[in-house]
């Protein structure tokens, strides 16, 4: 029954809450013994908050007893990525600096989740300051893969996506910076959308560029990830890139099929240097839209080529601005990858950085007019390998990983990764779905009737 | 050449407050080297009016 319970989805587990059919209690203790017993081998977690979610469990059982139930999160337990902050517990942004480190405030996102009644479990692992798309962690050590414990969970939200592969929690906080949500989502085959930058308040969140930074969700589907978007999403004068552009219900906006919808698939760049499983599980997955009644066109992308370095000009600099003092004060307390690409930000020039601003102007506008007026969304793999050996991680691997994330941070459109088949070994494939601006409700659409009309997300790794 | 591009990074280095063992520097130069044909890519385009998508806002008016 406990593995049940744990392999709910979100959705599904909500609505035996809310019909009074089993309580926050027994969901958060079920989750926090599959996390005692799952997590000595996959190191999702770096702060299990026991006794905290059992508390808070408790009293959202005893509100929603009294026919007081907030919503679909009342009661839910969760998760977040340790990048985030969470008022009067120890928040570590995976480093050793950090490594006692107490906010006064919560993130706003995980102060919005509470409001909405959710349980918080605990903080997730991640790659070390979220710069690093491996999860291989110096400090905490490696999150691993559940589908294979050999194997990395991918990052930098590489906790969150174990953690929800796993069933330790229904769903997850992450971030996104060139791809930390997506690729983890797609390595541990589990959705997770990357919304429209803006679209979720970064105020509470330790930077790692503030051009290019997002929050959003993974969970076990995509109505999941709806569910928590809404939770997170909307304004925040606090944050100075986050946007009043009006929230839509996205949980509604899921029914309505993909029938009319043209889907863009790329012509070049997204596809380049996918593993063969990988490029023919993601165009097995556009025929599925196809058979749904969805359009498929071939579709050109301006400048796509260019993007990667652009994102790197930005990118680094501005990490290196935020860790700068840091960095030359105490070297010795940061992990062995990230030093190298905060130092290599101090080797771009002010003339890279202001150059990729423009691009950055020039290209939004470019797929504005030539790419977003011919399609409705974008289908790419999300990434174009799976998961590799922890023991082989490192810079080829990251490349690899951050291939087709990155760019769609520059452009700051809404981007999901669902799982879309597995391997001859077993490995989590995942499709990236991506769509305009604000209208992270088409791309969670398109996604949840690929979802609906597949299996791939009913799977769950051994326990 | 790899001379200028080492010098030049240990310079780059310097003036962002990080003093570095040669063999790290090095292994940085090569790194940023990398980079040169890319950046070469993005000032050839024409940006035409784009400014720089990063803009100063100033505060509302009391």
């Amino acid at each position: 029954m406990e593995s049940e319970l744990t392999r709910l989805t979100l959705a599904e587990a909500s609505s035996l809450v809310r019909h009074k059919k089993v309580s926050p209690l027994e969901l958060t203790e079920a989750c926090l013994r599959g996390i005692e017993e799952s997590d000595s081998q996959l190191n999702a977690f770096i702060t299990v908050a026991a006794d905290e979610a059992v508390m808070s469990a408790g009293r959202a059982g005893e509100e929603i007893a009294k026919g007081d139930h907030r919503g679909p999160l009342h009661g839910i337990p969760v998760a977040v990525k340790d990048l985030l902050d969470r008022a009067g517990a120890r928040t570590t942004y995976g480093s050793k600096i950090f490594a006692e480190h107490v906010p006064s405030a919560d993130a706003a996102a995980v102060e919005r989740l509470l409001k909405e009644g959710a349980v918080l479990l605990g903080k997730l692992n991640l790659h070390e300051f979220a710069f690093g798309a491996t999860g291989i962690n110096a400090h905490h050590g490696a999150c691993r893969n559940p589908w294979d414990t050999e194997r990395i969970t991918g990052g930098s939200s590489s906790g969150s996506g174990a953690a929800v592969a796993a069933g330790q929690c229904f769903a997850a906080l992450g971030t996104d910076t060139g791809g930390s949500i997506r690729i983890p989502a797609s390595v541990c085959g589990v959705a997770g959308i990357k919304p429209t930058y803006g679209r979720v308040s970064r105020r509470g969140v330790l930077p790692l560029s503030w051009s290019l930074d997002h929050v959003g969700p993974l969970a076990r589907s995509v109505e999941d990830c709806a569910i928590m978007l809404q939770a997170i999403a909307g304004d925040d004068p606090a944050d100075a890139s986050s946007s009043a552009e009006s929230v839509p219900d996205y949980r509604a906006a899921l029914s309505g099929g993909v029938r009319g919808l043209r889907v863009g698939v790329p012509s070049e760049f997204f596809f380049d240097g996918a593993d063969p499983e990988v490029g023919n599980a993601v165009r097995a997955a556009i025929d599925v839209l196809s058979g749904l009644g969805a359009t498929m066109h071939d579709v050109s992308l301006p400048h796509i080529a260019q993007a990667p370095a652009a994102v790197t000009a930005i990118m680094l600099p501005e990490a290196l601005s935020i860790h700068q003092q840091r960095l030359a004060e105490r070297p010795g307390d940061y992990g062995d990858d990230v030093p190298y690409r905060l130092e290599l930000g101090a080797t771009f020039t002010a003339l890279d950085y202001v150059t990729s601003q423009r691009f950055r102007e020039m290209i939004v506008a470019e797929w504005r007019r030539d790419v977003f007026d011919k399609v409705d969304v974008l289908a790419t793999p999300a990434t174009p390998v799976t998961a590799g050996r922890i023991d082989k991680g490192d810079l080829q691997t990251t490349f690899s990983l951050i291939h087709n994330t990155n760019p769609l941070n520059l452009l700051g459109i809404p981007a999901i990764s669902v799982p879309c088949g597995f391997t001859s070994s077993g490995l989590p494939i995942g499709l990236q779905l991506a769509g305009r601006w604000w209208d992270e409700a088409t791309v969670l659409r398109a996604a949840h009737a690929y979802e609906r009309a597949t299996e791939w997300h009913k799977r769950h790794p051994p326990r | 050449m790899q001379e200028e591009t080492t010098s030049a990074t240990r310079e780059m280095l310097r003036l962002a407050g990080l003093e570095l063992p040669q063999d790290r520097i090095t292994a940085l130069a090569a790194g940023a080297a990398t980079f040169g044909a890319a950046r070469q890519q993005l000032l050839a385009i024409d940006y035409g009016d784009a400014e720089p998508a990063a803009r100063f806002r100033p505060p509302a008016a009391r």
